[in-house]
């Protein structure tokens, strides 16, 4: 019970951060690998807000909220001047600088010691130590991202940041401030994602910088792709493979060493083959491939 | 002072080989190939099976890394890039699909090989010689060497030869290219052969000056890429220069911070490059580049 409760918890930190991905990659079409990034942001944020002022859960997650906001501009402004794979660039250059920040601004973060001994939330009174308590917590979570994106997709809003990935001119030329449109999105995204972080932060109750590396971007990324990019489903569908794959390799008793191998392997080649074959990933509506 | 420099160009004539191999590839195709990154840890993974495994000579070595690079990187092209290309991706596209297959390779490698770092260079650690008041190892000056002699290689080959102006046509414009009946995809799949071989030489000479790791080819790529964006992409002497330029400041900037922020100054200078001069030093204007 608690096994598939611990699934359960990744699954929903997973579902939120795919689809969060999803709203600024494939709906505003500006491929990011900067996600772990924002991811990190939310879990170092709530977890020194927590174990330094030893403040509540809630104000640990707005904290995150705010501070990923707040950088996702300062990453957003510059970079939107760039399109397509500079932009991915640029989101690249940004991860490989956050990452250094945790792993090396020592005084803050304790570096690659991480950050032991965050407290398990406790929401008005509500103290969430058990798993089931815990599957409820992340669960709402991830409806709020769902819900959130789900929302602003099928909006007038999201009908602009379609109108942006698939011709940005046009989207210029109906008068719309576009780079507005592409700021408020990947705002929202990161957001969204330092939630997930927060949410990570406090179930593991200890992080380090390891978690939060361009591979961890690249991961999700490959999610939206194999899930089925511009599609809710498709981010859930893809957040179940990631979660699941490597309980599958478990079960068929590969040594750990190996099972890490593989499961890269496994994504890589699906990555590929989604682009070769199938664009628009398992239930996906857009394809990045056009 | 002087053995910092020292260290800086060694480091950068890496990157700059790294990096031309980069940029000659996305002259012709026009993105950026990340498993390239993993075509430098084949090769240099390749020539230490041959050396330390079947105790081939090293020279045996060098050509059976240069020769399974060249090998992955045209299997790259003729299985994946072409198809892609073919059915119209975008340069994001190709993107991701050469991070999918840089993933695949490095894990392949680190399968087989395990995380751990391998020892390829013959006997002891070499001593080194003094060369004008620095200290460097026979390898490390290998590098030099090679760095010069390979960019003046490419350069000689693009501006002096028929295949070097049909490469430069192609990457000037393909479709004209092809309406002068030149074949576009046999001269693509040159450049990618030429660049993997060169990024196996890459990878071999770092091999045999410290050690071999699954994830070697990842930071050198990084580093290469960097090197790419500021010298400026489509051209040889821009590769080259961004390569050394970006080994400088690594090592320079560690003089006023810390060595572990030396990745972060080169990303900050990258991003500075991608928002002011993205054409880099030596490109010209990002549509129309040449090489």
């Amino acid at each position: 019970m608690a096994y598939l409760g611990h699934i359960l918890v990744l699954f929903a930190i997973y579902a939120t951060l795919v689809v969060s991905l999803d709203l600024v990659s494939s709906h505003t079409g500006l491929i990011s690998v900067a996600h772990a990034a924002f991811y990190g942001l939310g879990a170092y944020a709530s977890a020194l807000i927590a174990t330094r002022y030893g403040a509540p859960f809630l104000v640990g997650v707005l904290g995150g909220v705010v501070i990923a906001t707040l950088i996702s501009f300062i990453v957003s402004m510059p970079s939107l001047r760039l399109r397509d794979d500079y932009f991915v660039i640029a989101t690249f250059g940004f991860q490989m600088i956050l990452f250094s920040i945790f792993n090396n601004w020592v005084e803050v973060t304790r570096g690659a010691l991480g950050i032991p001994g965050i407290p398990q939330p406790i929401i008005f009174g509500w103290n969430v130590d058990s798993h089931i308590e815990f599957v409820a917590l992340s669960v709402f979570f991830g409806a709020i991202a769902c819900l959130a994106v789900g929302r602003i997709t099928s909006s007038p809003f999201g009908r602009v940041l379609h109108a942006i990935r698939e011709d940005e001119m046009f989207a210029k030329a109906l008068g719309k401030n576009t780079l507005y449109f592409k700021v408020a999105s990947f705002a929202v995204s990161a957001a969204l994602a330092a939630m997930a972080g927060s949410l990570y932060a406090h179930y593991t109750t200890y992080i380090d910088p390891t978690s939060f590396t361009i591979m961890e971007s690249i991961l999700i990324l490959s999610m939206v792709i194999i899930g089925g990019a511009g599609s809710l489903w498709g981010s859930l569908v893809g957040a179940l493979v990631l979660v699941i794959l490597p309980e599958v390799l478990r079960f068929i008793d590969l040594p750990s060493a190996v099972a890490a191998n593989v499961r890269q392997i496994i994504y890589g080649s699906l990555v590929v083959g989604m682009m070769m074959f199938r664009p628009r990933g398992l239930v996906g509506h857009y394809g990045f491939n056009r | 002072m002087k053995q910092v420099l020292a260290n800086a160009v060694v480091a950068g004539s890496i990157y700059s080989l790294v990096a031309l191999g980069f940029s000659l590839i996305w002259s012709v195709r026009r993105f950026f190939h990340f498993a390239h990154g993993a075509v430098y840890t084949l090769g240099a993974y390749s020539a230490y099976v041959a050396v330390k495994l079947l105790h081939f000579p090293l020279l045996v070595g060098v050509l059976t890394g240069v020769f399974v690079a060249a090998v992955c990187g045209v299997a790259m092209e003729a299985l994946v890039f072409r198809n892609l290309s073919r059915r119209g991706a975008t340069p994001a596209v190709l993107l991701l699909s050469s991070l999918g297959l840089l993933t695949v390779v490095q894990n392949c490698i680190s399968l087989v090989f395990a995380d751990h770092p391998r020892v390829f260079r013959a006997g002891e650690l070499a001593e080194g010689v003094d060369l004008f008041t620095v200290r460097l190892t026979q390898i490390q000056i290998a590098i030099l060497i090679a760095n010069i002699a390979l960019v003046a290689l490419t350069w000689t080959f693009l501006h002096r030869t028929q295949l070097g102006k049909v490469i430069r046509a192609v990457a000037n414009d393909p479709s004209l290219a092809k309406v002068h009946g030149i074949n576009v995809d046999r001269a693509i799949l040159f450049v990618f052969a030429a660049a993997s071989a060169m990024a196996a030489i890459a990878g071999i000479l770092i091999g045999l000056d410290t050690d071999i790791t699954p994830a070697m080819g990842f930071n050198a790529l990084l580093m290469g890429a960097a090197a790419a964006i500021i010298g400026g992409f489509g051209s040889v002497t821009g590769a080259w220069a961004g390569g050394l330029l970006v080994g400088i400041v690594q090592h320079l900037g560690v003089v006023s911070l810390p060595t572990e922020w030396q990745d972060a100054i080169v990303f900050v200078l990258v991003i500075t490059f991608l928002i002011f001069r993205p054409q880099g030093f030596f490109g010209r204007s990002i549509r129309t580049a040449e090489i």
